[in-house]
């Protein structure tokens, strides 16, 4: 089989030697992520006539390796550019380049902010290689706390390092004729580029710290607070207050997320019990879990009400941190004094973070690639049953955060992979695939179907069961790797 | 040998026969050698006698002829074998010469020329006759039609019988866009079958069988007068249509694999994100496709490759196969289908078009495609020059000699594929060989 090069930009063309075409060297395909590296090369007439003009704009450009009848085997875009000019070779690459850098220092008060110690400078963009390459993102991060130094910082990182694609020439071994050869990476790679962030999926109330509000005892017996969801629908997931225990207290700690009922808790929607022991080590944020997620509806009164498990006691106790200053606007603090709820001239500290499936987070990372040009479309085979915050600080790459959302599978502890198709859609689908039947490796190496060896659309056998030579049939693996070279295809990882 | 000669551009070197270059008083070819590199080694002695000025201007020639060689020029080995006008031509990539030992005597000096060429030889382009509907043997442009039911067919076989040389030979396309004006050309796909001379028959929507909703809708602007419409709401994978395909009709095509192209009847109002894939059955399940986005943009679209199971092909017929087409879509709602048809094309051969930015082939353009080119190009009549519109995909069109073939050809005209276009094309091949006297 010889493997045919389309490149995305028809001027790629222009400076082959005529009728000389690209041949493959090498491509292979991962799970997750699909099309993973390949290699192509190219003879050169007149190495002159490439410009650095040229090179830039071929770095990033999408291509295409079709088998014999025209299905595309292959898909990604140029990660590095080699030329080899008799015993020189000249590299170009994407690796160092950035359109996009952000930096972040400490919080000033870490105890403000049970989610980040960090905060954040705005973006630093380079708009012409932003126009050209698209997003390719950065994160700095410093240790001292000082915005100006930290955007300046970034500044830099962007203007002196991330413009740099080329590499230090390297002398080869011996005299070649002039060749062009390309890295290519898969577009599961470019996800690689931009960085993964939500600000969405919180509800909080966090100044304040200087006061605080004993409950669990005589006249104080439960807290509440109200607050407002915002415009959309909320997940409630998990709900976060600073606590400490006065005595030596042996009960658990409840919240109650309530229904307003004309401006007190009304019916009790859900509940979650914190243990004891968490309690130890005086104040700390504590988080309390929901087991299922709890649908708040839009623009809506709730109230969340905490009380201690067991009787009360005046001696051993709990104290929650308030904010006595600027307060909270869309919501109230009230005490149960044992017979009324009373208000309180204070607001509790908290922090409610929503959850969505971990399925519909990667539809979400893969939508905001579709927009950015990344990709084509996003197709979730299988939601997983898994939950997880959806508030996520700026720290790693989407690529990052899809192969850990990945990594937690199915709540019926089936694996979860995925892969960039051919047409640039993510697909998100368990593990085995279901495409029969599976595929057979023979004990020469090869995989055959029905149809003979199955070597024209490897795409299409990951993570596919694979059924070993001389092995019961229960000894099935999934194939998870897969490389082409001249000698034809192999399994590389399964 | 009759006649034998390096062309280099425009140059000719005659080392045999008629207008051989003086001085040059023999050359004798030995039998070629296949390199490590895939070329092959053609060595020849040449007796040079003549006047010291003559035997100087001939190595002078000789050197000229490696020193351009270097510098890149289109050099040629062209041998006449016979009495016959044939010449072929094999491409030389090095040159190379040395006196032959003892050869330097005052009569005459043995020059050994060796030459590094493609390992075959080549005859000019030669026309192809091809037959379907609208004519027999037709060399200068057959009609290909967008369809394949009784208003016209989408193809065109070639007679094996008569085919020159004994390699697979190269094939050279011209489509004519002239007979319809009304639209241009976006997509054109072009599938190749060797060693058949009909291509399998067209599954028509109408006639698919369904387990769900499904109803037949006469149509006369659809293929075959009739398309089938399937209906279902479940938000699992399903198999939506089936067809029988009789074994017959896949006599010597174990282990080949055919693409289908489907035509679609209002796929702007197709629920978006609708998978396809394909099931085949032939006993027992032997082949199950990926699965395929559907696009809301086309009515012409390639849906996955199927591949037949490797079966012997004795005598023994094959029983039925059964292949049913599976659909995909997770949104709640139900999902209509409009399927008039599906062509299923060989791939013995494939070669696709795909329009480049802002390209099309207009009315009075012929797109020419050749084996040897990295991309097609369209030649203007009214002008006489060339440009570029199309990106070619695929291994391109290969003959080969003594096997009966067949050409499909489909072309949409961007979302819609119109079955009443029309257009002519020719075939060219150059025949190859191996060796030669």
């Amino acid at each position: 089989m010889k493997p045919q090069v389309v490149l995305g930009g028809n001027h790629l063309q222009g400076m082959l030697q005529s009728g000389a075409d690209w041949q493959v060297q090498s491509m292979d395909w991962r799970l997750p992520g699909g099309s993973n590296e390949a290699v192509i090369s190219a003879p050169v007439q007149d190495p002159n006539a490439i410009s650095l003009r040229m090179i830039h704009s071929w770095l990033g450009q999408a291509v295409s390796i079709h088998n014999p009848a025209g299905e595309i085997m292959w898909h990604g875009w140029i990660e590095e550019i080699h030329l080899d000019v008799q015993r020189l070779r000249f590299g170009w690459s994407t690796q160092k380049l950035l359109s996009r850098v952000i930096a972040r220092y400490p919080q000033a008060s870490p105890l403000l902010d049970p989610l980040s110690s960090w905060q954040y400078t705005d973006w630093v963009e380079h708009p012409e290689r932003l126009e050209q390459l698209g997003a390719k993102e950065a994160l700095l991060s410093l240790r001292e706390v000082d915005p100006n130094k930290a955007r300046l910082a970034a500044v830099m990182q962007l203007l002196q390092q991330g413009l740099d694609d080329s590499q230090m020439p390297v002398l080869l071994p011996q005299k070649r004729d002039p060749l062009l050869t390309m890295r290519l990476k898969g577009y599961w790679h470019r996800l690689d580029w931009t960085l993964d962030g939500e600000d969405s999926g919180l509800i909080a109330h966090l100044p304040g710290g200087k006061s605080q509000q004993s409950f669990g005892l005589s006249g104080n017996e439960h807290l509440a607070q109200s607050f407002t969801t915002g415009a959309e629908a909320f997940s409630l997931g998990q709900i976060g207050l600073r606590i400490a225990m006065l005595g030596a207290a042996s009960d658990e700690l409840r919240v109650k997320i309530c229904a307003d009922n004309a401006g007190v808790p009304g019916t009790e929607l859900s509940s979650s019990l914190l243990s004891n022991a968490y309690m130890q080590g005086g104040w700390r944020w504590q988080a309390w879990l929901l087991d299922a997620p709890l649908t708040l509806n839009a623009n809506t009164h709730y109230w969340l009400v905490l009380e201690r498990s067991g009787a009360l006691d005046a001696s051993q106790y709990y104290e929650v941190e308030t904010d006595d200053g600027r307060g909270y606007p869309d919501g109230e603090c009230k005490r149960w004094n044992g017979s009324s709820w009373l208000l309180l001239n204070q607001d509790l500290r908290f922090c409610l973070q929503a959850v969505t499936e971990t399925t519909e987070l990667m539809r979400e990372v893969g939508e905001r690639a579709v927009q950015g040009g990344v990709l084509q479309g996003v197709q979730i085979w299988q939601e997983s049953g898994v939950w997880m915050p959806r508030w996520r600080e700026i720290e790693k790459t989407r690529k990052d955060a899809l192969e850990e959302w990945l990594g937690l599978g199915c709540a019926d502890e089936s694996p979860l992979s995925a892969l960039v198709n051919v047409e640039g859609v993510l697909e998100v689908f368990r593990l085995p695939r279901d495409i029969e039947p599976a595929v057979q490796l023979d004990t020469e190496g090869r995989l055959r179907l029905p149809y003979g060896i199955a070597d024209t659309n490897p795409l299409d056998l990951l993570g596919r069961r694979m059924v070993l030579p001389l092995m019961e049939a229960e000894q099935e693996q999934v194939v998870r790797g897969l490389r082409w070279t001249g000698e034809g295809l192999e399994i590389v990882d399964s | 040998m009759k006649r034998l000669a390096i062309k280099i551009n425009q140059d000719e070197f005659v080392l045999h026969g008629s207008g051989s270059t003086l001085a040059l008083r023999g050359c004798q070819r030995h039998p070629s050698q296949r390199l490590p590199s895939g070329l092959s080694l053609e060595k020849l002695d040449l007796i040079l006698q003549g006047t010291a000025t003559q035997t100087r201007a001939l190595i002078s020639q000789l050197q000229m002829l490696v020193e351009r060689m270097r510098l890149g020029h289109s050099t040629w080995l062209a041998l006449q074998p016979d009495d016959s006008p044939e010449v072929y031509q094999s491409r030389v990539f090095a040159v190379d010469f040395n006196w032959i030992l003892g050869s330097v005597q005052a009569k005459g000096i043995g020059i050994r020329l060796e030459l590094q060429r493609q390992d075959f030889w080549q005859l000019p382009w030669q026309a192809l006759a091809l037959n379907n509907s609208h004519g027999s043997a037709v060399t200068d442009g057959l009609q290909i039609d967008n369809r394949a039911d009784g208003a016209g067919q989408n193809w065109c076989w070639i007679a094996g019988e008569g085919l020159l040389g004994d390699l697979p030979a190269p094939v050279r396309l011209q489509l004519q866009h002239d007979l319809n004006p009304a639209e241009s050309l976006d997509q054109i796909i072009l599938g190749w079958g060797s060693a058949v001379t009909t291509p399998l028959a067209v599954l028509e929507g109408e006639s698919a069988d369904s387990l769900l909703n499904f109803g037949v809708v006469m149509n006369s602007s659809c293929h075959a007068g009739a398309y089938g419409l399937v209906q279902w709401d479940n938000l699992d994978a399903i198999r939506v249509l089936s067809w029988v395909l009789p074994g017959a009709a896949f006599a010597g095509m174990a282990g080949r694999q055919v693409r289908p192209l489907v035509r679609l009847v209002n796929p702007g109002g197709l629920r978006p994100e609708t998978w396809l894939s394909w099931k085949l059955y032939h006993g027992s399940l032997v082949f199950q496709s990926g699965t395929q986005l559907l696009s809301l943009e086309r009515e012409l679209q390639l849906l996955p490759m199927i591949c037949l199971p490797a079966l012997s092909n004795a005598d023994v017929p094959w029983s039925d196969l059964r292949l049913e087409l599976y659909a995909h879509n997770r949104n709640a709602g139900t999902t209509h289908l409009a399927l008039d048809a599906v062509f299923l094309f060989f791939t013995d051969g494939w070669r696709q078009f795909a329009a480049l930015p802002d390209g099309e082939l207009a009315f009075g353009q012929t797109l020419i495609d050749a084996v040897d080119q990295e991309q097609p190009y369209i030649h203007l009549a009214q002008t006489q020059k060339n440009q570029h519109a199309y990106q070619g995909i695929g291994n391109g069109l290969w003959l080969l000699p003594g096997e009966d073939h067949v050409l499909q050809i489909l072309v949409d005209a961007g979302i819609s594929m119109p079955l009443g276009m029309n257009y002519h094309i020719q075939l060219e091949y150059q025949p190859r060989r191996r060796m030669l006297p």
